[in-house]
Order: C-alpha cells, then structure tokens, then sequence
C-alpha cells in the first residue's frame, strides 16, 4: 500500500473525504518524508511547519463538522503542497533563491497561492529553484543546487528544480511551479513527472518574481495529468492585479483528464524538432510515444516549424532584456541587500540585457527579436490550421551531472530549446514521463494553440494512463 | 528682453509636469489624494516596486490626459502604450519608470497666446511620479506616498521667443487644468513642475527658422519667480559664451537662488542611456473614434474663451480676468449663478471681483442681500455734484489732505456717502475726491 | 521561406570598456577581472544570438504582448492593495522616523 505521501492529488482529495485518514496524517506523512530526504536532496529552502499542522487539524476540524460539503467550497481541504520559493506568501520569507533577497518577509500574498489557500490547500514550505529562475538545471541557486531524487548526482532540471524534486521524492502532493521557457517541463521531464506550462495570461503572475515578464507563466508540477488539470482549475482565472491576465472562461479541465479516445485528434511531428541532436533513449521514446498517440486515435501529421535556433535567439535577446530590467529595483532600500550580492549568472542576463536595449543597439537585437517573435507567432498560427496539438520530446537529453551546466554561457537556452519556440508564443504546453533511459526519466510534451489547455490535458491524459508505468518508483 | 538677449533671440521650451486629479494613483489602487498624509502610509507592492508586483493603468488619468489634449488641440493617437525608462535613483521604486516613449497619447497642438501668438505643444504623455526623497545629514530619506502618483507631461517645441510668453503659456495650463478637473497645478505642492530648455540663436538663424545646435536643460522649477530668474541667469550665461565666439554645452544645468547663477549638473559618466523598451505588463491601448467624440463633446469653454466672453457682455477687462482665473473657479460659478437668476452681470461682476465681503458670501446671500439694498449710485453726474457739495462744506479738511494728511480721504468719502444716503459708489466716491484735490 | 542573409561575424564582441559601461548602466560595478571573464561570455552569448540576422524582417511588426489583449484598466476596489505602513516598512534596511533610509545620494 502507498504511503500517504505518495499519494496523487486526486487520491489524496478521496482518501480525505471519505475519511480514511486525516489532513494531519497527511500533512505529517509529507513532513517525515522531508525529514528524511530533504537533506540530501535541498528541494525546501524553507519550511511552513508549524502553520501547516495548524491549518491541516483546522481543515480536520471541518471536515469533521462538514464532512463532504466541505470540499465544495475548498475542494483542496487539507491538501499539503509545495510552491517555489519566485511566489509572495504573506508573512513567509521569499529569496527566489537569491542572496539578495536573503531574509525577506512577504509583505503580501500571489494571486496563485492566495487561490490555492482558498481552496483549502496547506503550504509545506517553498522549494528551491535557480536564482531568480535563472537557469535549467537547479545549479545556479545561491543556497545549494537541488539533487535528482532519481540519482543525487544528477541535477533535476531547472528552474523550478526543488518543486519537481518534491513532487518526484513525495515530500509533497503537489507543487506550484513557475515557467519562463522550460521551467516547469524540463524539470518535469528530468525528475520524471508532469509539469503543465499553461497559455501566457491563463495563470496570473501577480506576486510572483518577474523573470520575463512577456513570458512568465506560474503553473503545476504533479504526479499525474489529471492532478495537473486539478490544480490549473484553481489557479486559472482573470486577476485584477495582472493587466496580462486573461479575460476569458475556465473550463473543466480535470474533466478533459478523463477521455482516453484520440479519434480525429491531429498531432503534428515538426521535423526541425526531430532533426535536433536528440539522446538516442530520448528519440526512441518519443518514437514509441507517437506510435501509443496513435493506437489512441490520433492522426501523426508529419509538418515542420521554424528551426528552433531562432527561439534560442529571440528567447535570450528578449529574455535577458526583461531581466536587466526587472531585477533593477533590487537596490537594498525598500527590501533585500544591496546589488554587489547578485549572482555570477543574474549579472550576466543583466548586462547583456542592458546591452541589448541600449542606445544604438536596440535595433539590431531587441527589435529585432521582437520582429522574429511575430514570425515564431505565425508560424505556430500556420501550423496550428493543419494540426491541433504539436508533439515532441520535452529535453534533448536525460537529466546531466551535476556540474555539467557550468560548460556553456547559455546552457539553458540549449537545453530548453523544445520549450523556447512555445514559450515566445506564449503557448501551454504539457510534460509527461514517457519512460527511463539510462535508469533516468525521459519526457515528452505536447503544446497545443494558445488557451487549448484542455486538449493538450486530453491528449497527455490518454497518453499518460496508456503508459501504465506501473506504481511509480523512486530511488529514495 | 533684447536688452537681456543683445544680439542673440531666446529659443526656449518646456516640459510641464502635472499631477493628474485621479481617485487612486497610475498604475495601483492606493487612494491618490497624498498631499498632507503621513508618509509612507499611500503605499502598496505595486507603488514601492515590490518584487512580484504588476501595473494596471488607471483609465481616468487615460482620460484626463486626452481632454488635456483636446483642449490644447493636440492630435489625439488612436494607438497608445506604455514603456520602461531605466535609471537609478532612491526616490524610483522599480529602478525604471512606466512612461511613454514612442507612442503618447497625445501628439502636436497648439495654445494661442495673448499676442496672438502660436505657443507649440510637441506631445502629451502619462507616466508615473516618483517618491519624495529628501536629505538629512548623510542620509536620503524617502517618502513613498508620491511614487506612482499620475503625472501628465507636456513637452512644448522650442516655442516661446520671451520668458514672458512662456510663463503666460504655464498659467494658461493652469487654469486650463483647473477648468477641466485634470488637476490642481498647485506648485506649492509639487503639483505642476516645470523644466526649460534654453538656447540663443542669431537673428538670422530666426530668420531662417534655424535651431541652434545645442540647448540647456534646466529642471526642478518649482514657480514662475524661478524660472524668469533661472532663465534670466541662463541667457546672460550663453551670451557672454556666444559672444565670446564660442558656443554653449549641451547639458543641464541647476539654478542656484542664493548666487543667481545657474551651475553645470552634468553627470560624471556618460549621458544617459534610459534603455526604454514597451512595457510587457501593460497591454496596449486602442481608442475608438466614437470615444474621441465624446472626450470632445466633453471639451468646456476654456479660460480664454470665457474671459472674451465676459467681456463681450459687459465687463472690464481686469473683472474678466480674475473672473475666469482657473483658481477662481467657485467665485465664477456664483457669478453664473446670480446671473442666471437675472441680476446684470457687469454688476454682479464688480461686486463679486472688488467687494471682499460679497465674494465670501453664497450666491443665495448675496440674492438676498442684492434685493434688500437700494440702488448703488453710480452716474457719474449725480457723484459730481454731491461731490462738489461736500467739498465745499469741508474746506477745512481739503486744506488738510492737500498739506498730506491724507487720512482725511476717508472722512470726505463718508460725506459723500451721507449726502447720497449711502447709496453712492464707495470706489467711484473715493477716485472723484482724489482727482478733485490734486 | 526567408530570404537568408548573409552570416556577419564580426565586431561580435564585447571589450572590456563596453563591458565596464554596461556594468555601471545596470550599478554593478565590476572588477577588472571580472569585466574580462564577461566580456567573453557575453561575446559568446552575442555569437550565438547573432543568428537572427539571417530572417528577413522588412515589414514584420514587433511582438511585445503575446496573448491579444489591449485596453486593461483597474477596476476600482479590487485593485487596492494599500498596505499599513509597517509592513511597508518591515523590509526596509534603514528606517528613520518612518521614512526609508538610505546613504546620501546627490549626483542628480
């Protein structure tokens, strides 16, 4: 039998309901997990301990009084999660990982996490990442590097590294985690779970650190598709707080986690996606995926997409410009230490930026990656009238060394160069493990046109169950 | 002015900064009405630039800048939006400030001037304020309240030929401001600031319309004594440059009102680079005809166009004026007021304008008080001949205002003023005496 | 698809001074070392990104809001978030009488 921990979302919500075990069982079994791995692994920076023991004899107390009806109004009472440490939770300390931040108390609260709050969920701590979000593997956090829980020397992917970690090692049911091109599915992808980037505006930014701002894009990493549709069905929404925000209706999407029939479904195979140099283990399971995709009923329409070098460019240019100057208002006065405890990786996407932008330059880069951005945008709005969904594998490789990232000035962008195309277009898109090579997940992803959340959950749904991994494993 | 110019004719324009009278500040919720509070206390993530803070424009500053623009009969752009300009400085929260770069609201207009004269208004942008830092000992002290106040900006052309001009130009906007309920201007209160932008030319360049290749930036104006003395000082510096057969920097420079020179701010590293790019958390504005019709349906008579009017039905020049001075705004409306409900408005007008004790009362009191009164006597035939009765009576005190007691005055006017039984023009009383004994 | 121009390499790095510049536009300033070590990174990063000159972008206008939105305004009360002044200040690394304090800064 699964211990608590190790629960899904969905059988986490059932088991409370009906009352099989109690929300401080729950919240407990998580914390002994963290006690046990977190150490080894670093994917807690900081934890909510004593008010999450609170909040969950709390959400006893109701469901005890309630019973049922309790989760109509909360339908996550008593949940316990993880959020990454780029999220404002009133009274907790935030540092993005960052020593300049070092700290700081959150004066007020996220969109994200104030909803999930709402809905009865209780925070376990928040989870280390790479500072700022800077990065893809986890590594360039200033309070450690978070290990793969699938073998400790790897690293688990970046950025929202220690909400992936968390969710793969069961120290949590699910987490919230924050993409700006990769940064919810590569570490998805590496750690062996599903990490659900949704349409630019479906998820409000407010409270949640700017790293790009046309691009940041907060979402969920869970143990299964349908835990993903769960969590995107509290978080989704028009905020007042974000002007990018998107005005229009949520739908059911847990509901689209439930159809396991692909019939009449067009999934495209861009060939530029395939021509990359892919791991071999990477390739074959995006193969054999494509093949399940189809036993499933959907149509593999072979078609290509704009050389994902391109993205890399734009993605870096318009990147590193908003980074240059979001991270500006960290100069110690109102909050946080002065701008000498920035890190190697912050001040290199800073000063790039600045230089893209500056006088005599802006033309030649950020413009100009502005004007390329339209021609990615077209190119997917081409795409999208011959196919409905876009496959491909999540990351060229499996999860590398610890280490490893330190050998090129723009790993990230490399390694996220299946997330950058889509995250410039600000599409959703869906990482799911596929299966192990070299005894490391593989990932594969599905990205869809711009508010297709629930056929990208659709597809991924029917692609996850049909896998049927078995009990999910783990090296801890 | 050519005195002060010599040979050389003054190119000057100007940026004006305005407060915009808004219910919650540019880009957060926070109550706008800052002026007087405690600091620190008008603050919220969005205005002190927390991380994880976003900005969400606030549509009456939008509008407010376009009945501005309307009025200034400026273009008004049917695509707008906001950008990022980057700099560092304590008072700036975010390390930029949300402005508008290449897309303002508002595009060319002009304002006529009493001369008849154009005066050119380049664009009108919105943006967000800054906080309020000040120095003490070796520290700065910063009050958030002001941050993300809403600020109109009105860059002029190089427009204006005299110091004159360009302060009738910034009173007109005043009162324009206040007449629209787009703002206060109060300079007192850091609601209206000015920066000029000084050069000289030749009068053959004027002649040829002919810019010169440089111009002096002098900000933080903070009233119009300021500017006609930091102006003032600025022109004689470029002068005695000129005429020395050189040619000014390009640069700003700071008017120092103890020594009455302006001093050289220039910054010990290279020019500013402000690395504008458009705001990505902003979407953008688009703004339909069917909506400019409205901003201009919504166009009221502006200060100028009163003052022509009130003097049209009657009134002097100087009752006219202080009339339809935009800080005038509730002494005017009882002027309407008394006379919509039938009194003669050149009447009305010289109470209200030169009576202190009428223009403190209400319209009602001053109905009431107007219906009790008997008819002021103010034929001149009828002063004259009371006049000259008076004076005639009291030569005693004649003899005493001639050798300069002057205080007399008064005791002659209340003769007057009995021999009419108080029902002459105290004013026209007093003026008649004093030109009869000198 | 794209008209292909032709690959420009050169002047695609950053010297030292330009480095030193752009540290002091973002107030991080740098040591002499460190100004070397990025001006070869960030050469590296400006090679790698110099790609785009290869599309055709005549006419293409610039894309800076991805999902379509335009005309988004605050809505009154939901977007009051005043906070008390403590916690306005609680972050603060100097306080003096209720103000943010900081050390003098003049050069403006």
């Amino acid at each position: 039998m699964k211990k608590l921990n190790e629960l899904t979302l969905k059988e986490a919500i059932t088991g409370l309901k009906t009352r099989t075990f109690t929300s401080t069982d729950l919240v407990s079994a998580c914390f002994d997990q963290i006690e046990l791995h977190n150490e080894s692994i670093n994917a807690y920076l900081t934890l909510t301990k004593e008010s999450a023991l609170k909040q969950a004899s709390e959400a006893d107390r109701m469901i005890s009084e309630k019973g049922e009806k309790a989760f109509d109004e909360k339908p996550l009472l008593g949940v316990p999660y993880a959020c990454k440490d780029n999220f404002n939770v009133e009274g907790v300390e935030m540092t993005a990982a960052s020593n300049i931040l070092k700290g700081y108390i959150s004066p007020y609260e996220s969109t994200v996490t104030s909803k999930i709050k709402k809905a009865g969920a209780i925070l376990l701590g928040k989870t280390n990442m790479d500072a700022f979000a800077h990065g893809s593997s986890g590594e360039t956090s200033d309070f450690g590097p978070t290990k793969n829980p699938w073998n400790l020397d790897k690293v688990p992917g970046g950025s929202s590294s220690g909400s992936a970690a968390a969710v793969a090692s069961d120290m949590c049911v699910f987490a919230i985690g924050s993409e700006t091109a990769g940064s919810i599915r590569g570490p998805a992808a590496w750690t062996g779970i599903v990490g659900l980037k949704p349409t630019y505006g479906r998820v409000s930014r407010y409270g949640v650190v700017a790293m790009a701002s046309s691009t940041d894009s907060p979402g969920p990493l869970t143990k299964t598709v349908e835990d993903a549709a769960i969590v995107l069905e509290i978080i989704a929404g028009k905020d007042a707080l974000d002007a990018t925000s998107s005005p229009l209706d949520i739908e059911q999407y847990s509901a689209y986690a439930k159809v396991n029939d692909l019939k009449g479904l067009r999934i495209g195979k861009p060939a530029s996606y395939f021509s990359l140099d892919l791991e071999p283990g990477v390739r074959d399971h995006a193969e054999k995926s494509l093949d399940v995709l189809k036993s499933l009923g959907a149509e593999i329409i072979e078609m290509d997409l704009l050389d994902p070098k391109y993205s890399i460019a734009v993605y870096t240019i318009l990147q590193r410009s908003e980074v240059s100057s979001n991270l500006a208002r960290f100069d110690g006065i109102r909050y946080g230490h002065d701008r000498d405890a920035f890190g190697t990786e912050a001040r290199k996407r800073m000063m790039l930026g600045a230089y893209a932008l500056s006088a005599g330059y802006y033309d030649a880069y950020y413009s100009k990656a502005q004007k390329v951005r339209t021609l990615i945008v077209d190119d997917f709005n081409e795409a999208f009238k011959e196919v409905d969904l876009i496959f491909g594998p999540t990351m060229p490789c499996v999860a590398l060394d610890l280490g490893e990232s330190e050998r090129s000035s723009m790993f990230g962008e490399m390694m996220d160069v299946l997330a950058e195309p889509s995250s410039i277009a600000g599409l959703p898109g869906i990482s799911i493990n596929s299966g192990f090579s070299n005894k490391m997940p593989v990932g594969v992803q599905l990205i869809g046109p711009q508010f297709s959340e629930g056929q990208i959950i659709k597809a991924a749904s029917a692609l996850f169950n049909k896998f049927s991994l078995g009990e999910r494993k783990s090296v801890l | 002015m050519d005195s002060l110019t010599g040979p050389y004719k003054l190119v000057l324009g100007l940026e004006i900064h305005l407060h915009v009278k808004t219910k919650t500040k540019m880009f957060c919720g926070d109550d706008a009405n800052i002026y007087n509070a405690e600091p620190n206390t008008h603050t919220c993530p969005v205005c002190l630039g927390l991380p994880g803070a976003l900005p969400v424009p606030n549509f009456e500053a939008v509008k407010k800048t376009h009945l501005l623009g309307a009025a200034l009969n400026c273009s008004l752009n049917k695509k707008s939006k906001f950008d990022r300009k980057h700099y560092f400085y304590p008072d700036l929260a975010k390390g930029y400030q949300i402005s508008q770069y290449k897309e303002p609201l508002c595009g060319e207009g002009y304002l006529v001037l009493d001369s008849g004269q154009y005066a050119e208004v380049e664009r009108i942008h919105l943006e967000e304020d800054t906080a309020k830092s000040f120095h003490e000992g070796n520290k700065t002290l910063i009050d958030f309240n002001k941050s993300g106040m809403p600020l109109i900006e009105i860059v002029t052309k190089p427009t204006f030929e005299s110091i004159d001009d360009a302060v009738e130009f910034c009173k007109k906007i005043q009162d324009v401001i206040r007449y629209l309920g787009v703002g206060d201007g109060d300079m007192e209160k850091g609601q209206m600031r000015l920066e000029a932008n000084i050069s000289l030319r030749t009068k053959e360049m004027a002649e040829k319309d002919e810019l010169p290749k440089y111009k002096v930036e002098i900000k933080n104006i903070n009233s119009f004594k300021f500017m006609e003395r930091a102006v003032k000082a600025e022109i004689k510096r470029q002068r005695e440059i000129l005429e020395k057969g050189a040619q000014p920097q390009q640069e700003n420079r700071g008017f120092d009102e103890v020594k009455g020179v302006t001093v050289s701010q220039r910054d010990k590293e290279e020019a500013h680079d402000y690395r504008y790019f458009p705001e990505p958390d902003i979407p953008p504005m688009t703004f339909d005809e069917e909506y400019f019709v409205q901003i201009l349906s919504q166009k009221t008579e502006l200060p100028w166009e009163r003052k022509a009017r009130l003097i049209a039905s009657g009134l002097s020049e100087s009752t006219a004026s202080v009339l339809s001075d935009g800080f005038n705004q509730k002494l005017y409306e009882k002027f309407e007021k008394l006379v919509e409900s039938g009194e003669d408005a050149k009447k009305v007008g010289n109470l209200l304008v030169n009576k202190k004790e009428y223009a403190a009362l209400s319209a009602a009191e001053i109905k009431t008080k107007l219906n009790e009164q008997v008819e002021v006597v103010s034929d001149e035939n009828v002063l004259t001949e009371a006049v000259g009765r008076v004076l005639n009576a009291n030569q005693d005190a004649v003899e005493n205002y001639r050798k300069g007691k002057t205080n007399v005055l008064e005791f002659l006017v209340g003769q007057v003023m009995r021999e009419t039984r108080g029902k002459a023009d105290t004013n026209m009383v007093r003026e008649m005496i004093k030109r009869n004994l000198t | 698809m794209f008209d292909i121009i032709a690959m420009n390499m050169s002047s695609l790095t950053l010297t030292k001074e330009q480095v030193n510049k752009i540290a002091r536009l973002t107030k991080l300033p740098l040591s002499d070392e460190q100004a070397v070590t990025l001006s070869y990174l960030l050469s590296d990063t400006l090679r790698t990104i110099d790609t785009l000159k290869e599309l055709d972008t005549t006419n293409v206008e610039e894309t800076y809001q991805v999902n379509g939105l335009t005309n988004v305004y605050q809505k009154d009360e939901e977007n009051r978030q005043t906070l008390p002044k403590e916690k306005a200040l609680q972050n603060a690394g100097e306080v003096v009488k209720g103000l943010f304090a900081t050390k003098a800064v003049f050069d403006r």
